[in-house]
């Protein structure tokens, strides 16, 4: 996972007066599970289309594998798309869909058949090649669409969306295939997506989107626990995110000002803060811990949830907005107060925060 | 209410198809005479219809034009609605409504203009100016008929055929057309069925090569002959109900 | 190399050309007759607007331009109120075979128009089906002659061919209406035929536009049920441009008919469908 096998340079696309996708550069690795995470019309499905040649950029550039294809029309493109309506042929059967991209291949007719049976088994739909597509579910559409992508051997496979329209179980179990057979064709995936759990749980590389910009690009772990934004922690994960005021800056760290947490040392990272700005310390809810200490600050539970391994609970106190907490069921239990509307006191470790400007 | 909805449904479905029931059954009906009560039952007309050379070069006249028209209409209404179904472009709107403009010109005018153009142009009438005339009206049912069908069909087949490698031509002709061809099927019979059974137009620029309507109209003078055109005009009747139920049964098919 | 921007357009061009410039021509040749001027065999060009000054002055004509404005207008009226219970009946009573009773129902309308006149030739004519079997029956001694070849005759079969044709658009509007706001409208206290006032009738409109567009214009245009039907007094509008064309031999007086009546039909036709509105916004 070295050299970056697609790159994207200022790729930006407008239709008339609506920039859809701003000034964009990526670069993803070759054989790397790599995701585009937005929400509805950040522009993450047209800069996909864009990579695989359905659409084109107004400006920039698009290189695969070293040659630039920013003009290379899709059918010529080593780019393969799985659609997330799946765009099954319905005039064809399963083995003859399958088979659709290889029949200008010159390959005799048994070398295809053994292809196009050796792709249904990879993704487990050995003996369907005769269905006729309106007799499959929806987990099976989806992956003859994916065999189909994928027995003309892309050197990318660009999946929009493919998991939105399953269920939540058949979702978790495609979501575990998808990633084997990733490992084992061993083929560059971009994936599309709008849901950050299935994000964090397949990709090697994330790439936040939203108004058509990239707004952080880093690994699953660095993008929850350091967002470079208030936006992209709030969109990935929950977030609290508690206000404060710069009382001095050092070489080491920062110091904030906040309400009802007293003044913190916090790590700056890459950002400069002055003596006086107003920031944002952002924090996980399972980030806080509750004890019993005085010393620590204060918070009425005003609401409680539970969900087997952990309680969420709504904690508030004048002046400060409601922060939310996941406590451990076990530590929930030695906690009386939690029962009822008591108070509690709260706490979080300095370097689990990150320090996010107050207004961006 | 609903019980005289059906009523009244009932009635009006009768009196629909009262009078082309009336002239199917006096096709069959011995006697010149178009009046009750019926005389015996015969299929002279038939066979005086078939020995016409009149009527059979007319019939040979409409077949070559409804034919020529519905391809012609049915390939140009394809590629229409292709552009304007699965292309965004500036002033698409305002194309697809003016496609239509045809139909709201009454036919007389229509057909005038277009003699008046072949008059002053030089152009002889014959089969082709009825042809001309026929694709002009017709071409907006099949462009109806098929952005209809394409209203149903993702874009994204066309986008997973060029995906797969294959290029425009290939992919309208492996998965455009066998998915459309519902619908191309249904404006080949509709347009088919238009254009044959056209009058005003064919009577102002068929000339001396007369279609089967403008052959009857020019019998209809005659009372003796009236028999003759009634047979004529149940098969015309009977075979463009039958075009046309398919052709409608076609168009509003839904796939899955 | 053609630009992907340029592939609709290329599309486009053949079906473009097949209607609207063919239409074009047709206007424009029309506008450039109707100036000129009528020698014996021969069309003189020019810039005169003779043409136009009869047919906006000549008795006959506006009296032909007047009676088919209300034929059309009587038949598309007609028309409407005939087909809406059925494209209702089709829309809201029937669940089992829509399509089937749909295209029963609209049918007649792709057949011969030719021979549906025809069929109301023998049905009203002096010898036809009507008067033949009035004296069978012994209810009349001797033909009732004013059945055929006059105005009755002629909006009678014009219904009767045009109604069919205002079902479809009718029919789409009404199964678009969704069920959920015909059930509110009853659950806030309407009674059936307010809902119907209050809610079908207006989301039916587009629907009844349509259907009025597509039977006023060729009705008013008409050529063949007056030729077949009218007689003398049936004579309409369509009938006098088509024997300018023919044995008047008149090509320019025909041409400027032609273009006045069509924009005539065209302002009545907008005429109507703005006060339609209104009215219906007027009862809600």
């Amino acid at each position: 996972m070295t050299d970056d096998f697609i790159s994207l340079q200022s790729v930006r696309k407008t239709y008339g007066s609506v920039v859809a996708v701003d000034s964009v550069d990526l670069d993803i690795a070759k054989g790397s599970f790599f995701s585009l995470l937005g929400p509805s019309g950040c522009g993450k499905t047209t800069l996909l289309s864009m990579m695989g040649g359905l659409d084109f950029p107004t400006s920039g550039k698009i290189f695969i594998d070293g040659a630039d294809v920013t003009k290379t029309p899709s059918y010529r493109r080593p780019a393969n798309m799985v659609f997330q309506s799946y765009a099954i042929f319905p005039h064809l059967n399963v083995a003859e869909n399958v088979g659709y991209g290889l029949q200008r291949s010159g390959l005799s007719k048994a070398d295809l058949n053994r292809q196009v049976e050796e792709m249904l088994d990879l993704v487990h739909l050995g003996g369907y090649g005769n269905r006729k597509t309106d007799q499959l579910s929806g987990g099976q559409m989806q992956r003859v669409a994916l065999a189909r992508a994928l027995v003309v051997k892309p050197k990318v496979l660009l999946l929009d969306e493919p998991l939105s329209a399953l269920d939540k179980r058949l979702r978790q179990n495609m979501q575990i295939e998808l990633r084997a057979i990733q490992r084992e064709v061993g083929i560059t995936f971009v994936f599309v997506t709008h849901d950050q759990e299935e994000a964090l749980t397949l990709s090697d590389k994330i790439a936040v989107m939203a108004r058509g910009q990239v707004l952080q690009c880093s690994s699953p772990a660095t993008l929850y626990d350091r967002p470079l934004s208030r936006e992209v922690a709030e969109f990935v994960g929950e977030m609290n995110l508690i206000p404060g005021t710069v009382r001095d800056v050092t070489t080491t760290g920062v110091s904030v000002d906040m309400p009802c947490f007293g003044t913190r040392r916090l790590q700056a990272g890459t950002r400069r803060f002055l003596v006086g700005d107003s920031v944002c310390v952002a924090v996980r809810p399972e980030n806080f811990h509750l004890s019993e200490a005085p010393e620590a600050a204060s918070m009425r539970v005003t609401n409680r949830a539970y969900f087997g391994s952990h309680i969420h609970l709504i904690l508030t106190t004048d002046g400060v907005a409601p922060i939310c907490a996941d406590v451990p069921a076990a530590t929930a239990r030695r906690l009386r107060d939690i029962d009822g509307e008591g108070v509690v006191s709260v706490d979080f470790d300095e370097d689990t925060a990150v320090l996010l400007p107050g207004k961006e | 209410m609903r019980t005289v909805r059906k009523l009244y449904a009932a009635v009006y479905f009768f009196v629909l198809y009262l009078p082309i029931l009336l002239l199917i059954v006096f096709s069959f009906n011995d006697s010149v005479y178009i009046a009750f009560p019926l005389k015996s039952f015969t299929l002279k007309w038939y066979e005086a219809a078939i020995q016409n050379a009149q009527l059979l070069s007319a019939f040979s006249n409409s077949l070559i034009i409804a034919t020529v028209t519905s391809v012609t209409a049915t390939s140009v209404g394809l590629l229409g609605a292709m552009a304007t179904t699965r292309y965004h472009f500036r002033g698409k709107t305002l194309a697809s409504g003016a496609l239509f403009a045809p139909l709201a010109l009454p036919t007389v005018v229509t057909g005038v203009a277009l003699l008046s153009i072949f008059m002053m142009t030089g152009i002889g009438l014959s089969i082709g100016t009825v042809i001309l005339g026929h694709v002009m009206i017709c071409t907006p049912f099949a462009y109806g008929v098929m952005v209809s069908r394409f209203d149903g069909l993702s874009p994204d087949y066309e986008r997973a055929s060029m995906d797969l490698g294959e290029p425009p031509i290939r992919t309208f002709l492996r998965v455009t057309l066998p998915l459309a061809m519902p619908g191309v099927v249904s404006s080949l019979l509709l347009t088919f069925t238009i254009s044959f059974d056209e009058f005003i137009l064919a009577f102002f620029l068929s000339s001396n090569s007369p279609t089967l309507p403008v052959f009857m109209w020019s019998q209809m003078r005659f009372p003796d002959r009236l028999p003759l055109v009634l047979a004529l005009a149940t098969v015309v009747i009977v075979v463009s109900s039958v075009l046309i139920i398919v052709s409608q049964l076609l168009r509003r098919r839904r796939d899955r | 190399m053609i630009r992907p921007a340029n592939i609709p357009r290329l599309l486009l061009t053949p079906a473009i050309l097949t209607t609207v410039v063919t239409l074009g021509v047709c206007l424009v040749v029309l506008l450039v007759l109707s100036f000129g001027r009528q020698n014996y065999l021969d069309i003189e060009l020019g810039l005169s607007a003779h043409n136009f000054e009869l047919a906006l002055t000549k008795p006959l004509i506006l009296k032909l331009m007047g009676k088919s404005a209300l034929i059309a207008t009587g038949v598309t009226a007609l028309s409407l109120i005939l087909a809406y219970p059925i494209a209702y009946l089709i829309a809201f009573d029937i669940h089992k075979n829509k399509l089937l009773w749909l295209i029963l129902f609209t049918l007649p309308c792709w057949i011969s128009y030719l021979l549906r006149i025809l069929s109301w030739k023998l049905i009203l004519g002096y010898q036809g089906v009507v008067n033949s079997s009035l004296m069978g029956l012994g209810l009349v001694d001797q033909p009732i002659d004013a059945l055929l070849y006059n105005s009755n005759s002629v909006v009678i079969a014009l219904t009767h061919a045009w109604a069919p044709f205002a079902i479809l658009p009718i029919y789409v509007s009404l199964e678009k209406i969704d069920r959920a706001l015909m059930k509110a409208s009853g659950d806030l206290g309407d009674p059936p035929y307010r809902t119907f006032l209050r809610v079908v009738l207006p989301l039916s409109l587009p629907g009844v536009s349509a259907a009025f567009v597509l039977i006023f214009i060729p009705t008013f245009g008409d050529y063949v049920t007056p030729h077949l039907l009218g007689g003398p007094t049936g004579f309409m509008v369509g009938n006098f441009i088509a024997m300018q064309f023919g044995a008047s031999n008149n090509w320019p007086l025909g041409a400027a008919v032609a273009l006045v009546s069509m924009l005539t039909a065209t302002l009545l036709v907008c005429l109507f469908i703005a006060g339609s509105k209104r009215a219906v916004r007027a009862i809600g």
